[in-house]
């Protein structure tokens, strides 16, 4: 597993671009980008569910995306403590590797007692955006970045 | 059709690409019918990088905070709604559907939530997820720390008024009642932050602004605050409180 610590400002660079973007080029290849997706964003949802729950409305341990885009982009918000585990990073990319296409998954939290940390994970490379030591380790991140470079990350109120 | 109409788009068969103002999960939860969810889907936001013109995916990125609360601000509609004789939106069809989805979708973005509101503007503004996410957590302290002044501003019968000194200076004046055992004891400082602690559990700063201060604190203990003086008492009246000048809730 290929992890490297990276910047907001990098971060945001990635994050401003559709991934792996499908060619539509009608409704009929639209409609068959969105049903590939829906069912790849299905999958990641399915895996996560062996670690905590999902919830829309943040009552569960987790919630993901409820729009799409023309972009092979899927997106988590932690809500709960439970999912800052070690087996998270694993878990996605486990599930991306079988995926049929290439997909990303980005991560972040709605936890106000924890710092903020960013996850920008593929089936090959995980880039984190974190400078708290403490849920590098809680997520067994820690000591393994290529180059360590944390920014402007906000801090806690 | 008149050559003069333009052709309009058959309706796609699956939900559209796009943020949806009123969230697929809330329009669930609510049950509508499917005409209800086809006009509310017609409309949806997109967020266009500034630079490149690129759509950004917000993701889920304080989405669920935004459900929650539009969740929330739907039920009040529907309830309104219903009040003025509205069908039950799992029932709506053709044009009472439009006319629901249209208010509804209006009365979200023009949220008197902050957060709502600024969800949206975040997303048609193009922001990243990264950026959301920041912005959301920026927006959530705000309001925990004007709920802590809430909690300062409803306690034990306390008025709040914003006074302009001599130089510009504004000060909030905050009057507590019945809190006297530390205005004794300790003075107006300690007993003001004394005060704000035991109502919000956060230390605060206060700081007196001198000369001013003084007079006031000196007019309280006499009990002969009056009318010409800045925080307004009544000629004479018998003052059992604490006057917190110029406090700034700090953690």
């Amino acid at each position: 597993m290929s992890i490297q610590f990276t910047t907001r400002s990098d971060l945001n660079t990635i994050l401003k671009k559709a991934y792996n973007p499908p060619q539509i080029r009608n409704d009929i290849e639209k409609k068959k980008f969105h049903d590939e997706y829906w069912r790849c964003h299905a999958q990641v949802k399915k895996a996560l569910e062996i670690l905590g729950k999902h919830d829309d409305f943040g009552d569960g341990d987790f919630a993901m995306n409820g729009d799409w885009y023309l972009s092979r982009g899927i997106s988590i918000e932690i809500t709960s403590e439970k999912l800052i585990c070690p087996e998270l990073a694993p878990l996605i990319q486990h599930c991306l590797e079988k995926l049929p296409e290439k997909y990303s998954v980005y991560v972040d939290h709605a936890l106000s007692d924890l710092a903020l940390f960013f996850m920008f994970i593929e089936s090959d490379k995980i880039q984190v955006v974190c400078n708290d030591s403490m849920i590098l380790k809680r997520l067994d991140l820690a000591n393994k970045n290529e180059a360590t470079n944390a920014d402007e990350m906000p801090t806690r109120r | 059709m008149d050559e003069n109409t333009p052709p309009t788009e058959p309706r796609p068969t699956y939900t559209p690409d796009g943020h949806h103002v009123v969230p697929k999960q809330v329009q669930e939860q609510n049950n509508f019918s499917d005409p209800v969810k086809a006009e509310l889907n017609e409309n949806r936001l997109k967020g266009y990088d500034s630079e490149t013109g690129d759509q950004v995916n917000h993701g889920a990125s304080g989405h669920t905070e935004y459900n929650k609360r539009v969740n929330k601000e739907t039920k009040e509609y529907i309830e309104e709604w219903k009040n003025q004789g509205g069908a039950d939106p799992s029932g709506l069809s053709d044009q009472e559907a439009k006319k629901f989805a249209d208010g509804l979708r209006n009365r979200i973005l023009n949220s008197q939530d902050s957060y709502v509101k600024g969800f949206n503007e975040q997303i048609a503004a193009g922001r990243t997820q990264d950026e959301i996410k920041v912005w959301s957590r920026a927006m959530l302290d705000a309001e925990a720390n004007a709920s802590k002044m809430g909690r300062v501003l409803s306690a034990a019968g306390t008025t709040a008024k914003w006074v302009t000194k001599a130089g510009g200076k504004v000060c909030l004046v905050l009057t507590v009642a019945t809190v006297t055992a530390d205005l004794a004891q300790a003075g107006p400082e300690v007993a003001a932050k004394n005060f704000v602690k035991s109502v919000t559990l956060y230390d605060v700063t206060v700081e007196p602004i001198g000369k001013w201060t003084n007079e006031v604190y000196d007019q309280a203990q006499k009990g002969q605050m009056n009318n010409d003086n800045p925080i307004g008492h009544a000629k004479n009246e018998q003052i059992d409180s604490i006057n917190l000048l110029n406090s700034t809730l700090n953690q």
